[in-house]
């Protein structure tokens, strides 16, 4: 039972960070990054590489973030000054293309069969059901980590800054050129987050393949960022939480349903999130945290 | 080469049917389908039902696949973006995103996953002046022509089609002249639908059908609507065609498999050079 | 007095939180030009997208010749026979002249065979517009999309055109032919609303002066009382004393 729990919290941990980083990226800062998923898997291979090459902990969870952040800016970098749909349809491009070069490098990462056996970390220290508690330990430790600092980001001027860019256009035309490294180094910001993810997702499961990384993702954080109230990164805490809380939960729809395939009880959880996902934008835009998030901002702006 | 090119303007015809839906429901409903590939698949499996289950031939499985995407379309419509009205263009494309799951799973729920086929006989590729043309070809060829020239003719020659590009162009103004957007965008719906089950069909007579083939087809299509200018259908057909035949040309030099990277490529030089599209002056805009 | 073409009372409308046009009430009688004047940022553009439908009114009536057309969507009150000219975007400019006209046309007025009078007759006013059909509406300079765009509103033959700041942005050649042409469709008889910061231009061919500031209607009268009021000043602002001018 702990080891289930555990389980489930590590997995809802590491789509809270895939969240928290795409509250930062659009939440704050207004950039549609639909291709997320291309980001989370980049750094999660990255991870996986470094540490099935003999690299320790931290150099594996470096390298992870120096590849999340290095990706971002450079596509930042180059699109930035697109409209929200290009920007879009940019970052899922991208993605796609990273999906591509994961099909087909096999030499470096196993094409379809993926990498298996990636080296947990810290298992030299304990094992069996005492390490999955040491694992969600340290996840939980390095998400309070992210957190803390994108809420740092968030209150610093930085984030007043962002937020005003996102909301007046007349903010952004007096700042002129600034705009564009702003929205650099937001977008890097949240890279450095998706690096985390990447890492706890890759050596968590030992396993990684292509298929681990795909629009549901997207989807995900989405819906996430959506329910906790886009910007506000307390509220985003509960929307992460109760999103994936309710998607696990969708797993025991088989049980419920034992007339189904395998096969079809995925696809039938697919389904409710696609619908979930229609149903928060058209009954609660702005989240079921409003009240919070108006307090926050109240908070910001004197 | 010559065969070359004769491929990649066939895959490109085949790009340009969809790209032209995914164009017409840019401009009239401003924002990216990005479930315009389930909605492909979708098509391709209602053909598939009528087809392999029903047993009706290909031809009236895909006419029943046009009508059915269509009443799937408006329902959609319906239920998700009438709702969403006005919302700014980010939810509609989150939406998008909603609808895309919906549709795709599905299909994997009463089809499965298993790669299927039509009930079609494959003749063997004629010889014609040294080129290699199969059937698949000639037909995608006809039908991707005949169907360009009737959306043509719609968008140019008819009140609805002018009305669908007042609306692209100026809502509000369409609203004053007395057009009905409900209305304009319920036929952009059915013509959306038609062509993609059409591309639907076409794509799983040539290749395989499965739950994926039209997401597959998602980043050429975007390439394709992009390179013609966002909310230019005809400029979208041009776009599909280039990509076609770039795509085909890529392949002397990559791997097959990075087939896909072109329309990467192509979407990013686009969208840093010329973000208006190819075909000149930009779009004027509202 | 007979009945008034347009009767609006109690209008209140607006984007956001709050409205920007507040408690509005006047009346445009049959067969005359009356012209909405006012500060910046008073309301005026908002009021006339309410009243064309544009802007749902949050509450108040609007009616039209008799009808009661408040709450109608924006397509059925052009049937109506409410005709508008937008202050700016008032052309499909991707499309060309001749097909903006034939839009202008088809779908209000229920007869297709009219539709070459009627292009006739704005092709009278407008001479420029003639042989250029096929133009792009956005390649036309400034002045000749304004011709264009209060072209297109006269297709139908319109029982009330509003016009929103038609002399608005053209050189002073064309402020001059605008307003003969709002002249000369009022006299082929179509009663016009027009919003108008050339004041002195426009009272010269109104017959009634509407004032609005601050989303508020501070005063209707006869366009030439208007001009000889001492303090004009004072109805901009509102004082209070000028509020007995209502109704003419
Ligand atoms: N689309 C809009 N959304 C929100 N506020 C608007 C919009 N259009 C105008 N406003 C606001 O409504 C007020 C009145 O504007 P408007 O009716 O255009 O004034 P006028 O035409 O008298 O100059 C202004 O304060 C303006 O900022
Ligand atoms: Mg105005």
């Amino acid at each position: 039972m702990i080891g289930y729990l555990t389980a489930i919290l590590v997995v809802v941990l590491i789509s809270a960070l895939v969240a928290l980083a795409l509250n930062l990226q659009w939440g704050q800062a207004g950039m549609v990054n639909f291709g997320i998923f291309g980001f989370f898997a980049a750094t999660s291979y990255v991870a996986a590489l470094s540490s099935l090459a003999g690299y320790p902990l931290l150099i594996s969870l470096v390298l992870a973030i120096l590849t999340g952040v290095a990706l971002s800016a450079l596509v930042a970098l180059v699109s930035a000054r697109l409209r929200e749909d290009y920007f879009a349809i940019a970052t899922l491009a991208f993605a796609e293309a990273v999906r591509l070069f994961l099909l087909n490098e096999t030499w470096l990462t196993g094409g379809a069969n993926g990498l298996p056996g990636i080296p947990r970390p810290l298992s030299a220290y304990s094992s069996g059901q005492s390490y999955e508690l040491l694992f969600f330990v340290m996840a939980l430790v390095l998400a309070a980590i992210c957190f803390a600092f994108a809420e740092a980001l968030t209150k610093s001027p930085f984030g007043r800054v962002l937020r005003a860019l996102r909301e007046d256009d007349l903010v952004a035309a007096t700042l002129g050129k600034h705009v564009l490294s702003f929205r650099i180094w937001a977008f890097s910001a949240g890279g450095a987050i998706l690096g985390v993810a990447g890492y706890l997702h890759s050596s968590y499961f030992g396993y990684i393949d292509p298929t681990q990384f795909g629009a549901f993702v997207t989807a995900y954080a989405f819906m996430a960022v959506i329910a906790g109230g886009r910007g506000s990164n307390t509220g985003l805490l509960f929307g992460a939480v109760s999103v994936m809380v309710l998607l696990e939960g969708t797993r025991f729809l088989k049980d419920l349903m034992p007339f189904l395939d395998a096969g079809q009880a995925a696809s039938l959880r697919l389904i409710l999130i696609g619908a979930g996902l229609i149903l928060l934008l058209i009954y609660k835009p702005q989240g079921f945290f409003r009240e919070h998030r108006l307090r926050v901002d109240k908070g910001d702006t004197k | 080469m010559l065969q070359i090119l004769l491929n990649g303007i066939v895959s490109g015809l085949l790009v340009a049917l969809p790209a032209v839906a995914l164009s017409l429901t840019y401009g009239v409903l401003n924002f990216p389908n990005f479930a315009i590939g389930s909605m492909i698949t979708f098509g391709a499996y209602i053909a598939l039902f009528f087809n392999v289950d029903i047993g009706v031939s290909l031809f009236v499985a895909a006419g029943l696949a046009a009508v059915g995407l269509a009443a799937v379309a408006l329902l959609i419509d319906r239920l998700v973006y009438r709702p969403l009205r006005g919302a700014d263009h980010v939810t509609l494309l989150v939406a998008s995103i909603g609808v895309y799951f919906v549709l795709e799973n599905v299909v994997r729920f009463l089809f499965g996953s298993d790669i299927r086929g039509y009930d079609v006989t494959v003749a063997r590729p004629h010889r014609w002046m040294g080129l290699r043309v199969n059937n698949e070809q000639i037909l995608i060829f006809v039908v991707a022509f005949l169907a360009m020239v009737i959306v043509w003719f719609i968008l140019m020659r008819t009140p609805f089609g002018r009305a669908m590009r007042a609306v692209s162009d100026n809502p509000d103004l369409a609203d004053v002249r007395g057009i009905s957007r409900n209305k304009v965008i319920a036929l952009v719906w059915v013509i959306a639908a038609a062509l993609c089950s059409t591309a639907g069909v076409l794509i799983g007579m040539d290749g395989i059908i499965d739950p994926l083939m039209g997401w597959n087809y998602v980043l050429p299509l975007f390439a394709a609507v992009i390179l013609g200018g966002i909310g230019n259908p005809l400029g979208a057909v041009l776009g599909a065609l280039i990509i076609g035949i770039v795509e085909e040309m890529a392949t002397l030099v990559l791997p097959t498999t990075y087939r896909q990277a072109v329309s990467f490529v192509i979407i990013v030089l686009v969208l840093l050079l010329r973000p208006h599209g190819l075909l000149g002056k930009p779009r004027i805009s509202r | 007095m007979t009945e008034p073409l347009l009767k609006v009372e109690k209008l209140c409308a607006g984007y956001g939180s709050g409205d920007i046009v507040k408690n509005a009430g006047f009346t445009v009688s049959e067969n005359g030009i009356s012209t909405i004047v006012g500060p910046n940022g008073a309301g005026k553009s908002t009021l006339i997208k309410a009243l064309v439908g544009l802007l749902t009114p949050r509450s108040g009536s609007i009616i039209l010749a008799g009808k009661d057309v408040s709450k109608m969507n924006a397509p059925a009150k052009a049937r109506a026979g409410l005709g508008y000219v937008p202050q700016e975007h008032n052309v499909f400019r991707n499309l060309s002249i001749g097909e903006n006209m034939m839009l202008a046309y088809e779908f209000i007025a229920p007869d297709r065979a009219g539709f070459s009078a009627a292009r006739d007759r704005v092709f009278d006013i407008f001479p420029d517009l003639v042989g250029r059909e096929s133009d792009l509406a956005g390649n036309l300079s400034g002045g000749q999309r304004q011709m264009l765009a209060f072209g297109c509103a006269l297709m139908p033959h319109p029982s009330l055109l509003l016009l929103d700041e038609p002399s608005a942005g053209l050189s002073p050649k064309y402020v001059e032919g605008m307003f003969a042409a709002v002249k000369a469709v009022n006299d082929a008889g179509v009663c016009i609303l027009m919003i108008e910061q050339n004041v002195r231009e426009a009272m010269a061919i109104s017959e009634t002066a509407i004032v609005l500031a601050a989303g508020e209607i501070r005063a209707q009268m006869p366009a030439r009382e208007f001009m000889n009021h001492p303090d004009i000043h004072a109805l901009y602002m509102g004082a209070a004393s000028t509020r007995q001018q209502e109704g003419a």
